[in-house]
């Protein structure tokens, strides 16, 4: 109650401020904000997954020095960005090979989590895949996301999960690089137009959030126009509003009671449905005589918020953007409209602070899903693309860095504080292979874009000796502000990276 | 000795399956070999009554049918090839093995979701089709592993709103009452008492009662304002169709007194179980009668429903369901082929391929004799103007309706040689015998092949004067790639009469197509073969495909992979009804894994 009382009350403030509240209830956070857990901007985190390793090396790794290198034909559609960029060379996953063979199945499981995925006769794949099962940990999105919800101010969202290949989808390894735990697998969400809508409406579903404007009307409506005459249109959201919180009322008490009647292994999986439904309650705001009674000092600041939105604080609140329709959520036709549309919506939500961990998974390990570059020419997926070193191969990694070029540019033309969005953001940039040829661990082909508020020093290519990507994940953590001292398995390593910073 | 088990993994996990050269080319000896096998009686009567603990449970499950399996001396047992366990499928170990398996709480599939709520609302809109996708165990899609994320709250929130809202649009004929004349509390009470009783199939306990009381008692008290009838009934039917006891098939069963550990599933829960079993949907009326009269926990009740339920036109979708998952094809709605080889592919001939074989499977199992041999004989298909020039006929019908047509002799022989299997297991330019050796190996043998080495290259392109068996030489020339490989190809390159599409040919490059192979790892089946038509027969009489069906079977039955004892008797009871789908079915539910289970 206190975790979604103190989301409320700082959502209230913000959604006040913001003129189009009926649009979106979020607005960046400010600086100096007295609920904010960190002074200064919050930092963000993108993981920008694409599959099947880095293609060539020689086309693939730059040339030169740490400081001074030249990129690579793979690597130059970022050369606007190059001053951004830590590009790394000779980590590997020792975890993946330790699940058994060097194959997709457990470098995909354990390239996040940085642990051996879980193997043996318990696992759930099929007689003719059962020495493999899920990942066999959390992965390194969902454990920042998870630190990230327990801060007070935490956006709605612990993370927002976008898979590309739509759905053309199976659910196996393979197709999950996130986890919230040993055997649970995020599910993503695999419509832009549904993620979209998402964060426009996270509280009370189609114009459920109205009745912030409602709230935000109390503190003077700060001029957003609407509050004062949809009095009918603010009732309904209202009426929608309590709707569901009574609903989740009854079924958080509803999941307690199945709960306590089955064995342990599926009361972990309610205790999980429980969570979920906890972290929907408390996207929707309380009714407004809670907000009137409680927090009578809320409405004024929201008054003040909205005179700045109208004046001088760059990014107000979550935008709408444009996404055309798809014939299908699936194939070449759409992919590639598809994860423009995802990066339009992720920039949107870190701009709006509606989350601040987001995953991008753009197809699947293996056979498991690709996609046909068939714009390109290409007549075989982009797995099949990766077992022969060609050019075909260079080409789809080379269309993975333009959409890396296109999301870095787009966080840059996010004005936040007195810089951009992307001063705040790190995007951590990986495949589950090095050589997807061979489909081996080592040299896997980790880009950090952005440093996250000044974690660490960009515009540098560092080249280590067989170094674990446990050292990787630490040093991610570290820079998200978590500090930690190991990420996955000890065995393979400990501390951050040596000469990051 | 054996590399490749076909189905459990005690005995094999760890040594065989690390490394590509496990692949020995040969399969181990049959299973059943490693065990001694009880005389397996046919009858709930006597299942499980072969022994002196079974009738010690006093659930009412045939109990005191005499015992006339007991203690079944071993007929199957040439003992202990494999050097693994041995397990005993008689006397008390067998009926704790069978009663003792796991419970998994399903969470409904979409396609479940759908039919549940055309059956509870008559609401057809499916909007489960747009959930995310359904965890797969094996070939089967059931939802054992993860835990609803709040994007799947979401989703099943958005559903049920918009389900509630459209279901009391129609308000008179939702209700089991008129609140003019009940009164509207009343009114509530008894429409909460009777949907929830269908939704979670069995009644609502008092507790959930109460709650789902005050929630229509109380909506809109916290904004003050007052909700009319319908929408007080519109938010106790949403909050229904997102509560957990609607959403997973939870399994508590009652303990057993015997010391075991087992407990029986109750009549509800056996209800719950038959629905998803053979109509992948919720119980109907007359199945939760039959469980309110306790009757399923009877053996003629149960055998009275089962008949009825596998009667019901719904058992198509079951059979739908099922061999789609099994045969892998539920990917072929989303499959995508290089138009530049095959420019007619597309959603029209995807959909009508799908169509082709789902019509297939309802032909045989539902409709025609269900046997296991038919499945892999008949030579008939459903064409339409899509296609009909894959199997090389005319279309016979008008229009665009799918017609059953008898098609020439020698060219088919049953599911795998559907275009839609054929076409699933291809590459996107070609044909494939590796894809489709595997899949006959796994999805129709259930031997487990472990997976290729780290640095397989691409397929050989296809390429002017070259068949597809010579580009593929070098699989079974190169000692490394031996092992496995001819535990493939020689299965797959009897396919090779239909290329990447399923479309049948005879020749290749421009010479006469070579199909002979040879199935290995099939028992008394195994041997050199030509074309598809012998392979089908073969597989058709092998031991170990009848196995491999009886635990998939099973498997989505349970949610589970079955135990040993349980797949034995099960499978001797589909040999005693000649291979008859029908019967395996009866066979599986009236079985004691149905019915019982270890809450874990």
């Amino acid at each position: 109650m206190t975790t979604r009382d103190n989301k409320w009350t700082r959502r209230a403030v913000l959604s006040g401020l913001a003129a189009g509240a009926v649009l979106s209830p979020f607005v960046p956070l400010l600086a100096g904000d007295a609920e904010a857990q960190t002074p200064g901007l919050p930092k963000r985190l993108i993981i920008f997954f694409h599959p099947n390793g880095y293609g060539l090396a020689a086309k693939y790794f730059p040339t030169g020095t740490e400081t001074s290198f030249t990129l690579s034909e793979i690597l130059a559609p970022l050369e606007p960005h190059k001053g951004n960029l830590v590009i790394f060379k000779g980590i590997n996953n020792p975890a993946g090979p330790d699940s058994g063979n060097n194959v997709h199945i457990p470098h995909m499981g354990s390239i996040l989590t940085g642990i051996p995925i879980q193997r043996g006769t318990s696992t759930p794949f099929f007689e003719g895949d059962y020495q493999y099962g899920w990942a066999n940990g959390i992965s390194v999105d969902q454990f920042l996301a998870q630190k990230i919800a327990a801060m007070a101010g935490a956006p709605p969202f612990p993370s927002l999960d976008y898979h590309c290949i739509g759905n053309s989808d199976v659910v196996k390894t393979q197709t999950r690089m996130s986890y919230t735990g040993p055997g649970t697998p995020v599910v993503p969400e695999i419509d832009p137009h549904a993620a979209l809508k998402r964060i426009l409406t996270s509280g009370g579903g189609t114009g459920g959030t109205g009745g912030t404007g409602g709230a935000g009307g109390a503190g003077g409506a700060a001029g957003t126009g609407g509050a004062g005459g949809s009095g009918g249109v603010v009732d309904a959201v209202a009426r929608a509003q309590s709707e569901r919180r009574s609903a989740l009322d009854y079924l958080k008490g509803d999941l307690a009671r199945v709960s306590q009647r089955v064995g342990t292994v599926d009361r972990a999986r309610l205790d999980g449905h429980l969570t979920s439904l906890r972290e929907l309650e408390g996207r929707i705001p309380p009714p407004p005589g809670v907000v009137d009674a409680g927090t009578g000092g809320t409405g004024g600041a929201g008054g003040a918020g909205g005179a700045k939105d109208g004046g001088t604080v760059g990014p107000a609140v979550c935008k709408s953007v444009p996404i055309p329709a798809f014939a299908s959520l699936k194939g070449p036709a759409t992919y590639r409209d598809r994860g423009k549309a995802f990066i339009d919506v992720i920039v949107q939500a870190l701009a709006c602070d509606a989350t601040r961990v987001v995953g991008l998974q753009w197809a699947n390990t293996g056979g498991a899903g690709g996609v046909t570059f068939s714009w390109l020419g290409h007549t075989e997926d982009e797995h099949l693309a990766s077992h022969t070193p060609d050019q075909k191969v260079v080409d789809t990694k080379i269309y993975y860095m333009q959409q890396l070029a296109y999301l870095i540019a787009a966080l840059k033309n996010v004005p936040e504080g007195g810089g951009t969005l992307f001063d705040s953001t790190m995007i951590l940039v990986l495949s589950e292979h090095g050589l997807g040829a061979t489909h081996d661990n080592v040299s896997i082909p980790f880009i950090f874009a952005g440093n996250a508020g000044g974690a660490f020093k960009t515009g540098r290519y560092l080249q280590y000796q067989s170094v674990p990507q446990n050292q990787l994940l630490v040093s991610v953590c570290r820079a998200m502000g978590v500090t930690v001292d190991t990420f996955g398995s000890t065995k393979y390593a400990a501390g951050p990276l040596a000469g990051l910073a | 000795m054996t590399n490749l088990t076909w189905r459990k993994c005690s005995v094999v996990v760890g040594v065989a399956l690390t490394a590509w050269a496990a692949c020995t080319g040969s399969i181990g000896s049959d299973p059943a070999a490693k065990r001694k096998t009880g005389g397996g009686e046919p009858d709930l009567a006597t299942t499980g009554n072969g022994t002196a603990t079974a009738t010690s449970t006093g659930t009412g499950t045939g109990s005191g049918a005499g015992g006339s399996g007991g203690g079944g001396t071993g007929t199957g047992g040439s003992a202990g090839t494999g050097g693994g366990p041995t397990v005993v499928c008689t006397g008390g170990q067998a009926a704790t093995q069978m009663r003792t398996g796991a419970l998994p709480m399903r969470r409904l599939t979409r396609t479940e979701y759908n039919n549940t709520i055309r059956d509870l609302l008559g609401d057809t809109a499916d909007l489960a089709t747009k959930f995310s996708l359904d965890d797969a165990v094996g070939p089967l899609l059931n939802n054992v592993a993860s835990s609803v994320n709040a994007l799947m709250a979401e989703q099943y929130r958005d559903a049920a709103e918009t389900l509630a809202a459209r279901a009391v649009a129609n308000l008179t004929q939702l209700l089991p009452c008129n609140p003019a004349t009940a009164g509207e509390d009343a009114c509530a009470l008894q429409f909460i008492q009777t949907f929830a009783r269908r939704a979670f199939r069995r009644p609502a306990d008092p507790a959930e009662v109460t709650a789902l009381q005050k929630l229509t008692a109380n909506v809109y008290s916290d904004i003050g304002a007052k909700p009319d009838f319908a929408t007080r009934i519109r938010v106790v039917l949403s909050a229904i169709l997102q509560a957990p006891s609607f959403l997973y098939r939870p399994q508590m069963g009652v303990q057993l007194t015997d010391g075991s550990g087992a407990v029986a599933l109750d009549d509800y829960e056996i209800a719950t179980r038959l629905s998803y079993f053979f109509w992948a949907s919720t119980p109907d009326d007359a199945l939760l009668a039959a469980a309110d009269a306790k009757k399923l926990t009877t053996a003629p009740g149960l055998d009275a429903q089962v008949t009825r339920l596998i009667a019901d036109a719904k058992f198509a979708r079951t059979v739908e369901s099922f061999h789609t998952q099994w045969l892998g094809v539920d990917e072929l709605p989303t499959l995508t082929k290089d138009t530049a080889v095959y420019p007619g592919f597309g959603d029209a001939l995807r959909e009508a391929m799908w169509t082709d074989l789902t019509m297939f499977v309802d032909d045989v199992v539902v409709k025609g004799d269900a046997r296991l041999a038919t499945l892999l004989s008949a030579s008939v298909a459903f064409v339409t103007p899509a296609t009909a020039p894959l199997y090389g006929v005319p279309y016979p019908g008008k229009g665009s309706e799918a017609v059953k047509v008898q098609l020439p002799a020698g060219e088919r022989a049953g599911i795998i040689t559907l275009p839609g299997f054929l076409a699933v297991h291809a590459n996107p330019n070609q044909g494939s015998p590796i894809k489709r050796g595997i899949a006959v190996r796994e999805r129709l043998l259930c031997q487990g092949l472990p997976a290729p080495p780290a640095d397989v290259p691409a397929p050989p392109a296809p390429r002017p004067g070259a068949t597809t068996r010579e580009r593929f030489a070098t699989h079974t020339s190169v000692a490394a790639c031996a092992g496995c490989h001819t535990l493939i190809d020689p299965i797959g390159f009897g396919l090779e009469n239909y290329d990447g599409i399923g479309k049948y040919r005879t020749m290749e490059e421009g010479r006469a197509l070579d199909s002979s192979g040879e199935l290995t790892g099939a028992g008394s089946a195994s041997g050199k073969f030509t074309g598809a038509v012998e392979l089908a027969g073969r597989l058709a009489a092998s031991d170990e495909v009848r196995a491999c069906v009886t635990s998939v079977w099973l498997r989505y039955a349970l949610g589970r992979a079955a135990d040993e004892c349980t797949l034995d008797r099960v499978k001797g009871e589909f040999a005693a009804k000649d291979h008859d789908v029908r019967q395996l079915l009866m066979s599986v539910a009236r079985a004691d894994a149905f019915r019982y289970g270890r809450v874990n």
